[in-house]
């Protein structure tokens, strides 16, 4: 890593164990196409909403910039400040975005190493986000030698929507502007303060501006990472996981997953009440199919359902690129199930299709009373089930610790303990058994608790974000419910296997 | 040897069969004994052989993908079998031969490999959470993006082994090789370098508690 980039020094301030407490960061590896099509999904945000945005880019060289500098002249009518940094090329300066009085070029030198990386920070009150990057050295590459393509060369580094996050890069971006302007890092340091004003006005420390748009921008993130956005060549070379894809095909595969493990990662942090749900209703979900003998690719699916289960919770989550979300046309075939919004955002990736059902049909009932579509009994997808009563039996026992936590003064008798918040949350959930939950998924649930109680530890630890691709196989996109059966006979798809029931 | 009886499950004792290129896909042959059996190109995709006892058979590149292996594999011969997205979850694969075998997206938490030889294998997104992995040689194996959490590697062999995004927290990578590997952004917190050759081994992106080098 460059010494003296921005990398580097955001790295260095989370190293595993800072006294600051700060989250060590989750790198990435991506290759140009898809830190193109990431970049081009986040800007376009820019111009769909009136976001006001900061924006802070480095394109290593000034070439690059003039390849997007008509894209940054809609941007900068957006924007009211826009920054470009990049080793100056011939016509740099010339272009006639770099003429507006909003746009600002810094000149970098040949030899400082954040003409070596690729940002992209963008901040405002209501929207954060930011890719930062750099390029792989002629040694990292190693004995495979610098790629010959252009498409293949490597970056490593991070995107995220997280607002501190992304206000800590601004403001290393704004310290290393100083050297070369210190005009311009002295209006843009207002301009910082004023934006962090206002994010850290919000009531939480993960202030998450972006969450209200997160859905549609998430979604652009990964309709353009499947197709590319307009006038980019898109590399997927394969649509099947069975099939070997290319390493690049598998970048941009890797890279929609990590969208929506970043919402997740979000929604977890501005909930201070309950910031593990997602890593602890995968493991639990998981346990629990363990339990059962369910195969691994179940279990994988269970795990993958987990982590992303709030998402389903997303309110008015827009999907304008998604098929499924246009007006429907007057022969469209009637909906089988009223559309959750949170789950129509994960439509957008194909190979989720089996996670969106299962998270869609989370809320079902066993006695048939439930949303979205009023399933019954074996008729709620198994995985659904599970993840439905997991997830309610973790809400429950984090409000139980919460409430031993609000009181550390009681006098720890066993009515006080983790233990005791085990019991409470189980006794809830055995309580509404046949009714809301399949008696037999309680049982095995019991088990699991049981276990807990006496001192069988789960390990619990959130997912690396980069890295998701182990939970995705040939059954992540089956069809788990056969719709096209009569209502009185609607079965589960037997086709994967998932015959709806277990033996226990 | 009637193969149908073998298709229908009626058939578990089968050590040392002769089984060669069959077709046996789909087929249930859970706690079937087929220890020794000669089982050569055979296609055994989306078999049941949980339970199964396999030692020393050899399965040289045959179809095993999508089946489920929790069975006993000690010694036995895998070489450049297809084992895409196998269910070996706690398998007793020690000192087998999976030499170029394809294991992308295989399932391998919590399974014995000490000492098995997984040269130049394909574990691309595997699941290795847990897995027992002592002594093993992974030379030139492909680990990208794999899941290794807890894994032990103690003095395992991962010279040019390809561990680029695998997540490597709580491994124990004591007294392992790993000379000229790729690590690029691999995750090792909380693992234990101790002893441990990173011989031109490429670190750029780690992520790793500073005190562990």
């Amino acid at each position: 890593m460059l010494q003296g980039s921005i990398l580097q020094e955001l790295r260095d301030a989370h190293q595993p164990g800072n006294p600051d407490g700060k989250r060590p960061l989750n790198f990435g590896v991506y290759f140009k196409n898809t830190l193109v099509a990431l970049c081009h999904a986040l800007e376009d945000a820019i111009l769909m909403h009136d976001y006001q945005p900061l924006m802070i880019t480095a394109f290593q060289r000034g070439k690059w910039y003039l390849q997007e500098a008509d894209r940054y002249g809609e941007i900068a009518e957006r924007a009211p400040q826009v920054v470009i940094l990049a080793a100056a090329d011939t016509g740099f300066a010339d272009h006639p975005t770099s003429q507006r009085a909003n746009v600002a070029l810094v000149s970098l030198e040949e030899d400082d190493p954040v003409a070596q990386e690729w940002h992209l920070i963008i901040l405002s009150p209501t929207y954060t986000a930011m890719v930062l990057c750099q390029e792989l050295s002629e040694d990292d590459y190693g004995a495979s030698g610098c790629p010959t393509h252009d498409l293949e060369r490597k970056f490593y580094g991070l995107w995220t929507f997280e607002p501190n996050l992304v206000l800590e890069t601004a403001k290393l971006a704004i310290a290393h502007i100083a050297a070369y302007n210190p005009q311009l890092a002295a209006k843009l340091t207002d301009h910082h303060q004023e934006i962090a004003a206002q994010i850290q006005r919000l009531d939480t420390p993960y202030s998450a501006p972006t969450v209200a748009d997160l859905g549609e921008i998430v979604s652009r993130v990964v309709a353009y990472l499947e197709n590319g956005p307009q006038g980019l060549e898109s590399d997927r070379s394969s649509n099947s996981l069975a099939a070997s894809p290319s390493p690049l095909s598998n970048n941009l595969i890797s890279n929609e997953l990590q969208a929506f493990l970043r919402i997740a990662q979000l929604i977890d942090q501005t909930d201070l009440s309950n910031p593990m749900a997602a890593a602890e209703v995968a493991t639990l979900a998981e346990s629990l199919g363990q339990l059962l003998d369910l195969p691994a690719w179940q279990l994988h699916r269970l795990r993958l359902s987990g982590l992303l289960h709030r998402i389903a919770f997303l309110q008015d989550a827009a999907t304008p690129l998604h098929p499924s979300a246009r007006p429907s046309s007057p022969t469209a075939v009637p909906l089988s199930c009223p559309l959750i919004p949170g789950v129509q955002v994960l439509r957008t990736m194909q190979r989720l299709k089996a996670i969106a059902t299962i998270l869609t049909h989370q809320t079902e009932r066993w006695d048939g009373q439930g949303t979205p579509a009023g399933l019954a009994g074996d008729e709620i997808p198994l995985e659904s089930r599970i993840l439905g009563l997991v997830a309610c039996f973790q809400q429950r026992l984090a409000a139980h610790r919460s409430r031993l936590q609000a009181t550390p003064d009681l006098p720890l008798t066993p009515a006080a303990t983790p233990a005791a918040a085990y019991a409470a949350a189980l006794a809830e959930c055995q309580a509404e058994q046949g009714d809301r939950w399949d008696p037999k998924l309680v049982e095995a649930l019991s088990l699991l608790v049981n276990g807990l109680q006496q001192g069988l530890s789960l390990s619990v630890t959130p997912p690396k974000i980069a890295a998701g691709l182990w939970l995705l196989d040939s059954h992540s996109d089956e069809d788990l419910i056969n719709w096209g059966a009569s209502s009185e006979h609607r079965s589960l798809s037997t086709a994967s296997g998932n015959s709806g029931t277990y033996e226990s | 040897m009637n193969l149908e009886d073998i298709r229908a499950g009626k058939l578990k004792h089968l050590a040392g069969a002769d089984l060669e290129d069959e077709d046996l896909s789909q087929t249930d042959l859970s706690r079937t004994v087929l220890s020794g059996a000669n089982l050569v190109g055979s296609n055994l995709s989306g078999a049941c052989l949980a339970g199964a006892r396999l030692e020393g058979s050899n399965l040289l590149g045959s179809n095993l993908s999508g089946s489920d292996l929790r069975a006993t594999l000690l010694g036995a011969n895998l070489m450049q079998a297809d084992l895409t997205e196998a269910d070996l979850r706690g398998a007793n694969l020690r000192g087998a031969n999976l030499m170029q075998a394809n294991l992308a997206r295989s399932s391998l938490a919590g399974a014995f490999l000490s000492g098995a030889n997984l040269t130049g294998g394909n574990l691309q997104g595997a699941d290795l959470r847990g897995a027992d992995l002592r002594g093993a040689n992974l030379s030139s194996a492909n680990l990208q993006g794999a899941n290794l959490n807890q894994v032990d590697l103690q003095g395992a062999i991962l010279n040019q082994t390809n561990l680029e995004e695998a997540d490597l927290r709580d491994a124990n990578l004591a007294g392992a090789t790993l000379a000229e590997a790729n690590l690029l952004c691999a995750e090792l917190v909380g693992a234990n370098l101790k002893g441990t050759n990173l011989v031109n081994a490429c670190l750029t992106g780690t992520i790793l508690d500073q005190q562990q080098l």
